[in-house]
């Protein structure tokens, strides 16, 4: 629900839907505050758009020039709910007229173009500029959790979609610029392997220990 | 020593600490060139400019959560909730995030922030900028909780709370500000988690906080003449709680009065009188006893206004009842 890393600058995901845009806007204010050069991006869904902390925090990065990206990964689907029955604003990152900064709406499932479209938005923040509202448009392959089979998602839809599946997407342009089969075949392998490791050790770790979870919360 | 008011202790601890620290900063509503609503953060504008004293657009949700993320990555902020209130639009950041944060992240992170915010009736507000909300926050671990009630209260609990590592919400009484009191010009701290005794007395333990501790005062005084010694217990922290503290009294004297102005049910007073029935039965001679405010939203009207807070007599009223 709420992973982090902050040794590699990952504040963590959110189990309040938006609940994150608001830490991240203080982490922005706390960069700029500190003369660094580090920028913020906040990740969050089409449904958190509808948020209200979505509304304050464009508007208040804006006015305050802060030094982050707020990135909506419109997957289509707030759980159940469709984005275009929760929202009449087909691109979602024309929302950012409102709050005075630049948007743009980007292919979700493209690595390359998203890396292609960043050089702006981060030399704006970097430069002092302000914030960039982008979005990329993307799509479940699945229900909204492990029970859900997602009976509610169009199959003609869903099949579009996977056919252009963001790894494929990659691996295409990845040789197109002339990596060889062999080349993605072993970079695929290598991943495979650090994921597998790391089921792996989830599975082998032992369960946190009471006695010490115990004693730690008798000082809270 | 220098006589000082409530605000301008207040005043004084964040000046200190901004002077002290660069990446302690505040934000709030109309806290800048306007010096604030209360005048806590009068002239620090020009002091630290800016940056440092950041006015806001109403969005108290957001710019409390903000404090948590700036928080996080190691400045000190210090957010000004104007009424307790508008706390209410907050209470995901505080709540779900602030207070949780450093649990959630394994330790790997924490938030020191300090949420101050104003509360309390008696200035004809009405009821949605009069409330007593801190059993709220008394409620959630993960924050710490303060409410001080003299000015020198005030500045060395503020300073401890700025330079505490976790989330601190700082409840102010709007009728506190322009108290004065005696403060020491030299620099002093006050730590979180100890209660003052500001009345000593072995016939009965008032215990209290915030504005009703001036209040308890004035029933000891009336109690004395009648020939009852109260011993008047300021709480000062909420959470940590400084339990040795009453215990110790209700040793001493047998019988527990608790004054609040939050109304009853629900108050941090069933808390402290569940805890000293739990843990100090055999030295009560009497069941312990609560006065609260009302139960009700606080009247527009100053007169109905009044009816709703406990008074001086309301606590002479109860130690009398205790016989």
């Amino acid at each position: 629900m709420h992973v982090s890393n902050l040794g590699q600058f990952n504040l963590g995901a959110n189990g309040i839907v938006g609940g994150g845009i608001p830490l991240a806007t203080g982490a922005a204010m706390g960069m700029k505050q500190k003369g660094s050069l580090q920028v913020v991006v906040s990740f969050f869904s089409d449904g958190a758009s509808n948020n209200g902390v979505f509304h304050e925090c464009l508007n208040m990065a804006a006015i305050y020039r802060l030094p982050i990206l707020y990135v909506i990964e419109n997957n289509h689907y707030a759980a159940s709910t469709p984005v275009e029955q929760s929202t009449l604003v087909r691109d979602l990152s024309k929302r950012s007229e409102s709050y005075g900064i630049p948007g743009l709406s980007l292919d979700g499932n493209d690595a390359l173009e998203i890396h292609h479209a960043m050089g702006e938005p981060l030399r704006r923040a970097r430069a002092g500029e302000g914030p960039t509202l982008i979005e990329c448009k993307t799509y479940r392959h699945g229900g909204h959790h492990i029970n859900d089979p997602g009976a509610y998602m169009p199959r003609d839809v869903l099949n579009r979609w996977k056919a252009h599946d963001p790894i494929d997407v990659l691996r295409d342009h990845l040789a197109a610029a002339g990596v060889t089969e062999a080349e993605i075949h072993t970079i695929k392998a290598r991943v495979e392997e650090k994921v597998a490791g790391a089921v792996e050790f989830a599975i082998q770790s032992p369960q946190p220990s009471e006695a010490d979870f115990l004693q730690e919360i008798a000082s809270l | 020593m220098a006589m000082l008011k409530y605000r301008d202790a207040l005043r004084l601890a964040i000046k200190e600490e901004m002077e002290r620290d660069p990446l302690v900063f505040c934000m709030g509503e109309g806290i800048g060139e306007r010096g604030g609503s209360y005048k806590v953060t009068d002239r620090l504008y020009k002091q630290f400019g800016p940056e440092r004293v950041i006015d806001t657009p109403i969005s108290e949700a957001s710019f409390v959560g903000m404090a948590a993320g700036a928080a996080i990555v190691g400045n000190h902020p210090i957010v000004e909730v104007l009424f307790v209130d508008f706390a209410c639009l907050a209470m995901d950041q505080v709540i779900n995030q602030a207070a949780k944060y450093r649990f959630m992240s394994g330790g790997q992170g924490f938030v020191p922030m300090v949420l101050r915010t104003q509360g309390g009736a008696g200035n004809s507000l009405a009821a949605q900028h009069s409330q007593s909300l801190e059993a709220l926050f008394y409620h959630i671990p993960g924050l710490k909780l303060v409410m001080p009630s003299t000015p020198y209260d005030a500045k060395g609990l503020l300073k401890s709370s700025i330079r505490d590592s976790d989330p601190v919400v700082f409840i102010e009484h709007k009728l506190l500000y322009m108290t004065e009191g005696e403060v020491p010009e030299q620099e002093y701290l006050i730590p979180l988690g100890k209660a003052d005794v500001k009345r000593e007395g072995a016939d009965v333990t008032l215990v209290t906080y915030s504005h009703m501790t001036l209040k308890c005062l004035e029933a000891a005084e009336r109690l004395a003449a009648e020939g009852v010694e109260a011993e008047v217990i300021d709480l000062r922290s909420l959470v940590p709680l400084d339990k040795e503290c009453i215990l110790t009294s209700v040793k001493k004297t047998g019988k527990l009065v608790i004054v609040h102005e939050a109304c009853k049910r629900g108050g941090v007073g069933g808390d402290i009188a569940a805890m000293v029935v739990e843990e100090a039965f055999f030295d009560l001679d009497r069941p312990p006893v609560r006065v609260a405010g009302k139960n009700t939203p606080i009247p527009f009207s100053l007169n109905l206004e009044k009816l709703c807070v406990p008074s001086a007599d309301d606590i002479v009223e109860a130690v009398r009842s205790l016989g």
